[in-house]
C-alpha cells in the first residue's frame, strides 16, 4: 500500500512541477530569451495553452479507446469543410470550424458504411477517407486562392497551423467550447469511464452505450476541430495524443492521467506557440508537436515504474541484489556439507556455480562483512553465517506459506522470495507460519 | 475527342509524368494488396510522413535524398515496433506519435533551408516534375518490389493469413514482416513523388481495396489493383491537365471515385445489389 501512496504523491508532485515550469517559462523567456509579451503574443500563447488543455484532456479518451488513428483521419478529413464554409460564408472562425466538423463527420459515416458492409478493414477505410478528403481540401484551397478575393489570406494556415492567426474573439470561442465540453465530461464522468474501460459491462448493465459513444466521439471531434487553426490538419493528431501518451507513462489512474495530460498539453501549446511567434519561419503546429513529442520521449525514458531507464536500473539492481544472496546461499550450503558453516569453500566451486555474477556477489558479501577470501578459497564470517541461517529460515517460511496459506487463512500477497516475509505479511500471519514450521507435523 | 485524350501527351513533361505515374501506381498497388489484407495502411502512411526528416537531413549533408528517405522509412518501422514492444504504448498510438513527431521535426528542419518552397512538392507531390533519372530510379524500385513479391509470394501469403501455420513450417512471420516493411519504404518513397506524403496512403490502399471488393483471390487483387491504379493515374493526369488543378489531388480523387463506384455497384459486395437483396446489415456499431 505504501508504494501506491508514494506513486500518488509522485504524480501530484510532477503535476505541480510542470505547472510551475510552465508559469516560470514566461519570466524566463522575457529575461533570458528577450521575448516581449506584446498583445499579439499574449493572445497567441494563451490560445495555445487553452487548446493544449482541451485536446490533451479529450485525447486521453482517444488513446484509451484506441482511436488515435481515427483522430488522424478525422483531422485530415476536416480540410474540405474549411474550404466550403469559406466559399459559403467567408472567413469567420466559428463557421469554418462548423464546416470542418461536418466534413469530419461525413468522413466517419463513410468509414462506418464501408467497414460495416464490406470486408475492408477499418484502417484501409480510414486511409481512403484521409487521403481523398484531404485531396478535395487541397483542390478547394487551390481554387479559392485562384480567385481575386482579399480575405482569403491565412486559409492555408489550416494545413500546418498558424498561431499568429488567432485573435481575441477566437480565445473566447476556444474557452467557451472547451469549458462546455469539460462540463459534459464531468457530468458523464462515470459513464465515459465505464464505456472506455469495459463497454461490455456497460451495455450489460443498461447503459446507453451507443449514445454515450457518440457523445464522447463528438467531444473528441470538437477538440480536433478547435485545434486545427493552431496545429493544422496534418499534425493535429500529435496535439491530440502526445500529451495523453506522455501522461500515461506516469500513472495508472484516469483522473491523474487527464490532469497530467492537460498540464502537458498547456505546456506544449503555450511554449510552442511562443517559440514559433518569436521565429516566424517555423510554423506553429510543428513547433508545438516537437515540444509535445519531446515530452513523450522524456516520459518513456524516465517515468518511474514503466520508463526505460527505470526498468534498466531495476534490472541492474536486481542482478546485484540477487548476486549477493545467491552467493551467500551457495557458500552456506557447500560449507555445511563440508565440515560446518565456517568451513572454507574452494574458489573453483564458487566461480563455477556463480557464473558471471559471482565476482559481483562475492565483492558485496565482503563489503557487508559476510564473507572473506582470496584466489584460493572463501569463508563465511559469523555475521555471514547468521545472515545465511536467517535467509534459510525465511525460505522455509515461504515454503510453508505456499503450502498452507489457505489452511491457515493467511492474506494473499505476491510471493517474493527475495523479500523477508515479515515485511510482506502481517505479524500474526508470520507467527502462524512459525508455529506451523516448528510445531508437530500432522 | 481523340485529341482531347492524345494531345496533352505530346508535351514532354506530360510524357514523363505519364510513364512515372504509371510505374509508381503499379509499385504501390502491388504492395497495397498486402497492406490492405494485413491492415498496415497506417504504417505506410506513417512511413510516408517520417521520410521527410530523412530527406531534409540528406539534403543538408549533400547525400542522396532517396537513401536518406529510405533510412528514415526503416527507422520508422523499427521505431514503431520498439515503442509498442512491451505494451508501453499501444501500436496505434505509437504510429500516431512517431509520424507526427518526426514529421514536425522534418518541417522545422526544412524551414531552416532556404529553398522552402520545395515543401509543397513533398507535401502534395508533382508527378509532372519527374526527370528521366527519377524514372530510372522508380523503375528499379518497381523491379525490386515486383521481384520481392514474386519470389516470396508464398511466404507473404502464408504469413498474412496464418502466422501460426507459417511458424510451424519454419517461416518467421517477423522476418517476412520486416522484409515487407522495407519494400513498403521503397514504394512509399517513390509514391511521394507522385502524390506527396499526405496522400501516398491512397495509392497504397485505394486500388487494392477497390479490387478486393470485386474478387477474393489475392493474385487477382494484385493484378486488378495495378490495373485500376494505372487507369486512375492516366485519367487523373488528363483531368488535371484540362481542369488545371494539381495532379496529386486529382489522381487521388479519381482513385477514390473508382472505389465509391465499386462500393455502390459491385456485382456481389456492392451496396446496390445488397440493398436489392435486402442483405444490408442493420446492426448498430
Amino acid at each position: 500500500m505504501t508504494s501506491l501512496a508514494a506513486e500518488n504523491r509522485r504524480v501530484w508532485g510532477l503535476i505541480a512541477l510542470i505547472t510551475l515550469l510552465a508559469i516560470l517559462f514566461v519570466p524566463f523567456s522575457q529575461f533570458a530569451l528577450g521575448v516581449r509579451y506584446t498583445y499579439t503574443l499574449r493572445i497567441v500563447s494563451l490560445g495555445g495553452a487553452l487548446l493544449g488543455i482541451v485536446s490533451g484532456v479529450l485525447g486521453c479518451f482517444a488513446i484509451l479507446r484506441q482511436q488515435s488513428l481515427m483522430g488522424d483521419a478525422l483531422s485530415h478529413a476536416a480540410l474540405p469543410g474549411v474550404g466550403i464554409a469559406f466559399l459559403l460564408a467567408g472567413r469567420e472562425l466559428g463557421v469554418l470550424l462548423i464546416g470542418a466538423g461536418i466534413a469530419s463527420w461525413l468522413g466517419v459515416q463513410f468509414i462506418r458504411a464501408v467497414t460495416r458492409t464490406t470486408r475492408i478493414k477499418q484502417d484501409a477505410a480510414m486511409g481512403i477517407v484521409l487521403a481523398s478528403w484531404f485531396a478535395a481540401g487541397i483542390a478547394l484551397l487551390a481554387y479559392i486562392q485562384g480567385r481575386s478575393d482579399a480575405s482569403q489570406a491565412g486559409l492555408d494556415s489550416f494545413i500546418f497551423g498558424q498561431a499568429a492567426a488567432i485573435v481575441e474573439g477566437d480565445i473566447q470561442l476556444i474557452a467557451g467550447v472547451g469549458l462546455a465540453s469539460f462540463v459534459i465530461l464531468a457530468a458523464f464522468w462515470k459513464e465515459f469511464k465505464l464505456i472506455t474501460f469495459d463497454p461490455q459491462f456497460a451495455s450489460a448493465n443498461g447503459f446507453r452505450v451507443a449514445i454515450l459513444d457518440t457523445l464522447l466521439s463528438t467531444l473528441i471531434v470538437v477538440a480536433i476541430v478547435l485545434g486545427l487553426q493552431l496545429a493544422g490538419v496534418i499534425l493535429m493528431v500529435g496535439m491530440l495524443i502526445a500529451p495523453g501518451i506522455a501522461a500515461r507513462q506516469w500513472t495508472n489512474k484516469l483522473n491523474q492521467m487527464i490532469i497530467l495530460a492537460a498540464v502537458f498539453g498547456a505546456f506544449a501549446g503555450g511554449t510552442g506557440a511562443i517559440v514559433s511567434a518569436i521565429d516566424t519561419d517555423v510554423p506553429t503546429g510543428p513547433m508545438i508537436i516537437i515540444v509535445a513529442f519531446s515530452l513523450v520521449l522524456v516520459s518513456i525514458a524516465f517515468a518511474p515504474g514503466r520508463g526505460l531507464l527505470w526498468s534498466w536500473l531495476r534490472a541492474q539492481r536486481d542482478r546485484r541484489r540477487f548476486a549477493a544472496q545467491t552467493m551467500l546461499r551457495h557458500l552456506y550450503r557447500y560449507a555445511t556439507q563440508h565440515g560446518g558453516p565456517d568451513a572454507p569453500v574452494p574458489c573453483e566451486f564458487v566461480l563455477g556455480v556463480g557464473g558471471s555474477a559471482a565476482t559481483i556477489g562475492l565483492e558485496q558479501l565482503r563489503q557487508r562483512g559476510y564473507a572473506d577470501g582470496d584466489d584460493q578459497s572463501w569463508q563465511l564470517t559469523s555475521m555471514g553465517i547468521e545472515a545465511a541461517q536467517e535467509d534459510a529460515h525465511n525460505q522455509s517460511l515461504w515454503d510453508t506459506y505456499r503450502q498452507y496459506s489457505d489452511e491457515l487463512n493467511l492474506p494473499m500477497v505476491r510471493e517474493d522470495r527475495q523479500e523477508d516475509n515479515h515485511s510482506l505479511l502481517p505479524g500474526e500471519a508470520v507467527q502462524k507460519l512459525e508455529q506451523k514450521l516448528e510445531g508437530p507435523q500432522i | 475527342m481523340v485529341s482531347f485524350l492524345i494531345d496533352p501527351f505530346s508535351l514532354s513533361f506530360m510524357q514523363r509524368g505519364l510513364v512515372g505515374g504509371i510505374l509508381i501506381g503499379m509499385t504501390c498497388a502491388v504492395l497495397g494488396a498486402f497492406v490492405v489484407w494485413r491492415g498496415m495502411a497506417f504504417i505506410g502512411d506513417a512511413m510516408a510522413h517520417t521520410v521527410l526528416p530523412g530527406i531534409v537531413i540528406a539534403f543538408l549533408n549533400g547525400a542522396s535524398l532517396f537513401v536518406g528517405a529510405l533510412i528514415a522509412g526503416i527507422v520508422t518501422a523499427v521505431g514503431i515496433g520498439w515503442f509498442s514492444k512491451d505494451g508501453q504504448v499501444r501500436e496505434d498510438s505509437a504510429i500516431g506519435i512517431m509520424f507526427s513527431g518526426l514529421f514536425a521535426l522534418g518541417i522545422a528542419l526544412l524551414s531552416r533551408v532556404n529553398s522552402y518552397q520545395d515543401l509543397s512538392h513533398i507535401l502534395f507531390g508533382n508527378v509532372l516534375g519527374v526527370s528521366w533519372g527519377d524514372i530510372a530510379a522508380i523503375t528499379v524500385v518497381l523491379i525490386i518490389v515486383g521481384a520481392g513479391v514474386a519470389l516470396f509470394y508464398k511466404e507473404l501469403v502464408v504469413t498474412s493469413f496464418d502466422p501460426g501455420h507459417a511458424r510451424a513450417i519454419g517461416l518467421s512471420p517477423a522476418t517476412v514482416r520486416y522484409g515487407l516493411l522495407i519494400l513498403l519504404a521503397l514504394a512509399v518513397v517513390s509514391g511521394i513523388q507522385a502524390v506527396g506524403v499526405v496522400m501516398v496512403v491512397s495509392l497504397l490502399v485505394t486500388p487494392a481495396a477497390t479490387a478486393s471488393l470485386l474478387t477474393k483471390r489475392l493474385d487477382q487483387v494484385i493484378v486488378l489493383g495495378a490495373g485500376l491504379s494505372v487507369l486512375g493515374t492516366v485519367t487523373g493526369l488528363l483531368a488535371s491537365f484540362h481542369l488545371d488543378i494539381a495532379t496529386g489531388p486529382v489522381i487521388v480523387l479519381t482513385l477514390t471515385g473508382f472505389f465509391i463506384l465499386t462500393f455502390l455497384f459491385a456485382p456481389k459486395q456492392g451496396w446496390l445489389m445488397r440493398l436489392m437483396d435486402g442483405d444490408l446489415p442493420r446492426r448498430a456499431n
